[in-house]
């Protein structure tokens, strides 16, 4: 499909002028009606404009047809001479050569070519919709309003999929649109190609059509020095005379064409210096006349009279001009762009034959100001390079720079050198190039659309746009992603085994997924009744029909379970935490449910329905959250979470120590270093409806997707759950003789007290606030800030530095200094609370762990700069260690031992729960420490060196302690995204992996 | 004219040229040899080579590239005209669009309720009884896997025919003249309709049975009868499609894994040894043995308009090979691609095709193939015949087996 842009010019008197004004005037524009209809009946017509003018000099005037069509330039001439007839005749009969009879042989013999050789007229044609024929824009507007409409009156809850059948059946059912949906016009999503990978071809170009010249001076020279020098018949001294002479042709040539564009530079930068501007308002008059005629549909036509510039200079630097940007056009940009600017429909410029008359003939989408805009902050250089060889153009520098960027100015010129266009058709006045481009892709994908990804980016043509990468589904994630739901004040964890029959386990799955959540559960608040997040093991899935082939693309850790034993020796599942003393667990369950709601009974209601089906249930009431959230040890849980950019609460608090990319929580989305971690893959043959996520994501509907590989992992997220039993009498009584020991051993401004004790081996004081800011007493208990406080201690003894040089310093705010790792703005200081103190650095405040212990729970945990103070290099590297937890204290079994069901989620369950379990928590190495462990975390084999509380006067040693946490039970498991949920609840068989017999 | 087993069945040739029929472009030197060019041609020229009006794209990511663009390259023009005149319209045949849509999705729906589990355990059954009462020798494709894989058709797509030689010329007949035919034989194209027309009424009769009886079944007929998307007319249409794709192809690709096997006596000791202990690696086997000398060399389509392939200009109306036997000796993908090695990644393997017209039948000869190979590899590889061939499928091969087999 190629296009006909067509522009006849007449020689007109300039005495005539007005005469053919008034006869074009009449044709209108708009256009009269049984005009548009008449172009409209011939058909592949898209724009076409008649203007009578004088050129600037007004020593000549032109009747110029401008018309925009399908198909070669013959037939196109023909059906605008055919429906236009009696307008051109009477039009043209004022023409200085007219000759009345023949219109079609007339307008023929009067085209005007563009090209950019010595022998062409300089010029550029350029089509913003390059391949669409009228009749194939007119169809795609009508089957994109139709589908528009259907899916208007579409019910909810439907799949995008089943969404473009009914728009199909619809459409199938429409004589006028039924061909339509078959046979799809191509169309690639275009890659632009780098400057590099362009720049021999258009040298090559370059050198083709403008230094032909040399080439024949240096064959000639080649051929006469051999001819003139070779009277010898042997060939060898033939060969070197021929060599000869191409060298030394081909030395002077290039030294002529340096030299010349050396002159060329010179005499252009001189010229540009000197030439007159022309600074006149445009005619207000005229203007009224032209913005008479503009803004009637969604497109406009603007139609430019200038002058080119006397002398060789500017006859050879406008050609190079129209060259350069046709170049680039063809192959720099995508098609239908000029540089950045795809509002264009079809534009040209065209050099009057034998004149020196440059027009600009234009149509546009949108107002004249806003394409006006569009070149001067999106193509100025390019407009410059055209236009600046023009009489009174705003000044230029090397041809290319400065000129249209002086926006205000070329406006002025601009509007100053058009006239009114007095006739103009559109075949399609309200469609922009836009439009056109986004009604073929919806053409294109209610075609051949075939799978539900590419269902669901068929939908956001309408009036959307493609997802970005990094944009989380949240819809299709489950709510307990986005935080611990802990305004559902009553909650529970049911894991129990699926039916071993395949289509039990799909019936019992069906039953519950109606009550399983998604996105950002806040609008749960005020639910009667509970909800369901559901997590699967691997042979949950399996027994849901997912072949073991699929399976076997899963992370290894969650293969394998919590119970491998290279696992139990990593997590340090030894001792009294050994399996064999677990409640559950010692195989995974097939599923976890864990049940929120805002009465109990609303969650015993929903545990009994959901347990209904499966066998072995144990259940683990959690519970009920206060306004305290402490857990068993009276520690405020919770305080420190990685926030997850995209989410609400990642928009709301941007704490770069804090925030991650969805990758790392979030499978199917870019992690922290923005890369797309490859996940869990499901056979295409096992999803022959197409609704799983595909791998990877497609972008357009040219290119066959529906047999790639399904993503399993999309919108899930691996769901780790550990039962840890808390000893606290232990915990309690080992504070206590601790801080009596340790009295002596600190002095002021130190308050020794069990919970002193305790705070550093947590890190934190039971508040929750931060021994980093706290370092002496905790933010609840004390009344003053903690910097008055240590002045008080200070004075107190005389003037001397407080003894352990710790006092935190409220004016030191390190965040307000590192930036983050992913190179976002660090926030500016917040006020500091208990809950919300969380945005210190350990390097940066207390490299030296005098105020929290290396050795403290929340220092190993999340070590954040510790091990590179200052980093934020370092900061970003903990953060591919963080995890989201999500966990409650359970209820204790009548005279057990109270406490906490961990619950954390990971994108990659090795990198990050049992890399923190094993490398951090369980290291005895732990940021140079010696054999001591994690005091708190379930370690069947504690440290044999207790804990250090480094001082300014030395080291104070804790004894060596018993665990004060065990494991009893736990798994790993896999929160399906919404889409695998429902793949694995729907009522099918799926085919068998078969070993070969 | 009714189309019936015997000797005649093995005089249909295919098109008029002499080369395949047993010539040289049916050996397995040639094109492994042209394969060998090509895969070097094209590592050194970059991209897919222009020949006239034909381009032909031989490194495997122009391969994968030309396959994926379907609305580029089509397939309509090179498949539609054959399968419409003797099946009727078939996905294989149509390109994307809303009708495309919705047949493939039934076909594929249908196909993944099929328990192939079961099948699997049938087609192993079936061949070991077929080679049980051989004891030295058996013609692998006309007493083995012919009529297996013809058995194994009329299991999964419920056509039965009068009996299993009338089905398997009827199959061999229709088949070779959709895809393989390369002239106009006018005789050729006749018996293939009248073929193809006896192939339409066997299948439409089973399927007018089975709703008279109200007793769609658990075959593909019967998941497709129930699944609703199409009418009977469809049902028969894709039943046709796919049964007509079915044997040969797995005979042929039997005879040809036994052929490349037999050569080298340390391979066939391998492949023997894996049999026995290791049958997850025949299939690897069977795709590397199929990789000297694959069941099909070559992939057409036709390009739709003016538009560029990996660096070649193509324009509309060119014919363009995807060449997946040279594509699958590129080393980019296919290092040493000399060695024969069974573990190398299955999804790099080009024998089903790809883009959106894969082979539909590729869940199933991922194991009856190998199940077939591996059942012969039991007894032995001794010696094999000459293949004798029937157009361009390998008809009768004869091999002993080994007399001092563990």
């Amino acid at each position: 499909m190629t296009h006909a842009l067509v522009t006849i010019v007449a020689p007109l008197a300039p005495s005539r002028v007005r005469e053919a004004e008034v006869a074009i005037d009449a044709l209108g524009n708009p256009p009269e009606s049984e005009l548009k209809a008449a172009l409209d009946r011939v058909g592949g017509v898209h724009f076409a404009s008649l203007h009578a003018f004088a050129s600037v000099d007004g020593a000549r005037a032109h009747l110029i047809l401008e018309f925009s069509a399908d198909g070669d330039e013959t037939a196109a001439v023909d059906r605008v001479a055919r429906a236009l007839a009696d307008g051109l005749q009477r039009v043209f009969a004022f023409a200085a050569d007219w000759r009345a009879g023949d219109l079609f042989g007339y307008l023929l013999a009067h085209r005007a070519g563009v090209g950019v050789g010595a022998f062409d007229q300089p010029g550029l044609c350029f089509v913003g919709t390059p391949g669409m024929s009228v009749e194939r824009i007119k169809a795609e507007v009508e089957i994109a309003a139709a589908a528009r409409e259907q899916l208007a009156g579409q019910p909810g809850s439907m799949s995008a999929l089943e969404r473009l059948a009914e728009v199909r059946r619809a459409v199938a059912a429409d004589p006028a649109l039924r061909s339509m949906l078959e046979a799809p016009q191509p169309g690639a999503d275009f890659v632009q190609p780098s400057l590099g990978a362009i720049a021999l071809p258009i040298l090559a170009a370059f050198a083709k059509i403008f230094l032909w010249p040399f080439g024949v001076a240096i064959l000639l020279w080649t051929i006469g020095w051999t001819v003139g020098h070779a009277p010898y018949p042997a060939i060898v001294p033939l060969v070197s005379r021929l060599w000869q002479g191409f060298a030394w042709s081909t030395g002077i040539a290039f030294a002529v064409v340096l030299l010349g564009a050396a002159l060329l530079l010179f005499r252009l930068r001189t010229m540009e210096g000197s030439d007159w501007l022309d600074a006149r308002a445009p005619d207000l008059s005229t203007n009224a006349q032209m913005f008479a005629r503009e803004g009637y549909g969604a497109q406009n036509h603007m139609v430019s009279v200038t002058q080119r510039k006397p002398g060789w200079v500017r006859w050879l630097t406008s050609r190079i001009a129209f060259w350069i940007i046709g170049a680039l056009a063809a192959r720099r940009y995508p098609p239908g762009f000029l540089s950045d600017i795809g509002t264009i429909h079809f534009a040209r410029w065209v050099t009057v034959p034998g004149t020196p008359d440059v027009i600009f003939l234009s149509n546009y989408g949108g107002s004249w100001e806003s394409y006006l805009e569009d070149f001067i902050t999106r193509a100025a250089s390019g407009l410059t390079g055209v236009w600046s060889n023009s009489i009174g153009f705003p000044r230029s520098r090397f041809l290319f720079f400065d000129g249209a960027t002086d926006g205000e100015r070329f406006k002025r010129y601009a509007r100053a050198s058009m006239v009114p266009t007095r006739f103009w058709y559109s075949a399609y006045p309200s469609t922009t190039t836009a439009r056109v481009r986004t009604n073929a892709l919806i053409a294109r994908g209610l075609a051949g659309a075939l799978t539900e990804d590419e269902a669901i980016r068929w939908l956001a043509l309408f009036g959307s746009a493609l997802r970005p990468a990094a944009t989380m589904v949240n819809s299709d994630v489950q709510s307990i992603v986005f935080g611990g739901l802990s305004f559902l004040r009553r909650s529970e964890c049911v894991v129990g085994d699926l039916p071993e029959d395949v289509d039990l386990a799909r019936t019992w799955l069906r039953s519950v997924a109606p009550k399983i959540v998604y996105n950002d559960g806040r609008r749960l608040k005020d639910n009667d009744e509970a909800v369901i997040c559901l997590a699967l093991s691997p042979r949950g899935m399996a027994r849901l029909g997912l072949p073991a082939t699929a399976l076997a693309t899963f992370p290894f850790a969650f293969v394998e379970g919590m119970m491998g034993e290279a696992r139990a020796r990593m997590l340090g599942d030894a001792g009294n935490s050994a399996p064999e003393y677990w409640r559950w667990g010692q195989e995974t369950p097939d599923a976890a449910l864990l049940l929120y709601g805002n009465t109990e009974s609303a969650v015993a209601e929903l545990a009994a329905f959901a347990s209904e089906g499966l066998t072995g249930v144990h259940s683990i009431p959690l519970k009920t959250i206060d306004n305290g959230k402490r857990e068993p040890f009276n520690f405020v849980d919770g305080v420190s979470q990685p926030v997850i950019r995209g989410t609400y609460k990642g928009l709301r608090s941007a704490d770069p120590i804090h925030l991650v990319e969805p990758g790392e929580f979030i499978l199917g989305y870019p992690d922290n270093r923005g890369n797309l971690p490859p996940g869990p893959t499901l056979s295409a043959l096992a999803d022959p409806e197409s609704l799983l996520p595909l791998v990877p994501t497609p972008t357009g509907f040219d290119r066959a997707v529906v047999d790639c590989p399904r993503d399993l992992g999309r919108d899930g997220s691996f769901l780790v759950i550990r039962e840890l039993e808390q000893d606290v009498d232990g915990f309690n009584d080992y504070c206590a003789a601790e801080s009596d020991k340790a009295q002596n051993r600190l002095t002021s401004p130190y308050e020794v007290t069990p919970e002193f004790i305790a705070a550093k081996l947590v890190g934190r004081w039971q508040d929750g606030s931060s021994l980093v800011r706290n370092p002496y007493v905790s933010a609840s208990q004390s009344t003053v800030s903690a910097q008055t406080h240590a002045a008080r201690f200070a004075a107190a003894i005389g003037g001397a530095p407080p003894a352990g040089e710790e006092a935190a310093n409220a004016q030191s705010h390190p965040t307000a200094r590192a930036a983050s790792p992913g190179g976002v703005p660090a926030a500016p200081p917040r006020p500091r609370n208990a809950h919300g103190d969380n945005d210190f650095l350990f390097g940066e405040e207390d490299p030296e762990a005098l105020r929290c212990p290396y050795g403290a729970h929340i220092r190993r945990a999340n070590p954040r700069d510790s091990l590179d103070p200052g980093s934020s290099e370092q900061v970003g590297i903990t953060n591919r260690h963080r995890i989201l937890r999500v966990g409650r204290p359970y209820v204790p079994a009548e005279g057990g031992r109270p406490g906490l069901l961990f619950m954390c989620l990971n994108g990659d369950i090795e990198r990050q729960f049992e890399f923190i379990q094993q490398t951090w928590l369980g290291s005895a190495a732990f940021h140079g420490l010696s054999c001591e462990k994690d005091p708190i975390m379930g370690d069947g084999e504690k440290g044999e060196c207790g804990f250090t509380i480094p001082t300014r006067q030395g080291p104070v040693v804790l004894s060596s302690m018993q665990p004060f946490v065990a494991t009893r039970g736990g798994g790993y498991f896999f929160l399906a995204g919404r889409r695998l949920i429902n793949w694995l609840a729907a009522e099918r068989r799926v085919p068998q992996r078969v070993q070969p017999s | 004219m009714p189309v019936t087993a015997g000797p005649d069945a093995e005089e249909w040739t295919v098109g008029t040229t002499s080369l395949g029929r047993g010539g040289l472009l049916s050996g397995q030197s040639f094109p492994a040899l042209a394969a060998v060019l090509g895969a070097v041609g094209a590592s050194l020229w970059k991209r897919p080579f222009r020949l006239g009006s034909y381009v032909i794209a031989a490194r495997h990511a122009d391969v994968t590239e030309l396959l994926a663009r379907d609305l580029d390259f089509l397939v309509g023009p090179v498949n539609a005209t054959a399968m419409n005149a003797v099946n009727g319209p078939f996905v294989l045949g149509m390109d994307r669009g809303a009708r495309l849509a919705g047949e493939r999705r039934a076909l594929y729906a249908a196909l993944a309720r099929v328990d192939m589990a079961a099948l699997g355990a049938d087609v192993a059954t079936r061949a070991a009884a077929r080679l049980g009462a051989h004891d030295d020798a058996i013609d692998i494709v006309e007493e083995y896997a012919r009529p297996v894989a013809a058995e194994t058709a009329q299991r999964l797509f419920g056509v039965r025919g009068p009996d299993l030689p009338a089905l398997m010329d009827v199959t061999r007949t229709v088949f070779g003249y959709t895809f393989l035919s390369t002239g106009s034989d006018p005789a050729v194209a006749k018996r293939s309709l009248a073929a193809g027309a006896l192939m339409q009424r066997w299948l439409a009769h089973e399927i007018a049975r089975r709703r008279a009886d109200n007793t769609p079944g658990d075959d593909m007929m019967g998941e497709l009868l129930a699944d609703g998307t199409l009418d009977d007319e469809g049902v028969r249409r894709t039943l046709g499609g796919m049964l007509v794709g079915s044997v040969d192809t797995t005979a042929s690709s039997v005879a040809k894994i036994v052929s490349v096997i037999v050569r080298d006596p340390a391979l066939a000791l391998r492949v023997e040894a894996d049999a026995h202990d290791a049958p997850e690696r025949l299939y690897g086997w069977c795709l590397e043995a199929l990789r000297r000398w694959p069941h099909n060399p070559i992939v057409l389509r036709k390009a739709a308009r003016d538009t560029d392939l990996a660096g070649t200009r193509v324009r509309a109306g060119d014919r363009v090979f995807a060449w997946t036997q040279a594509a699958m000796r590129d080393p980019a993908v296919f290092p040493r691609p000399d060695v024969m090695t069974p573990d190398r990644p299955r999804h790099a393997y080009l024998h089903f095709g790809g883009g959106l017209h894969p082979c539909a039948g590729r869940a199933v000869n991922a194991f009856q193939i190998p199940v077939l190979v591996g059942a012969l590899a039991k007894r032995g590889f001794g010696t094999l015949g000459p293949i004798g061939w029937a157009g361009p499928f390998p008809a009768r091969a004869r091999l002993t087996f080994r007399k001092d087999r563990a």
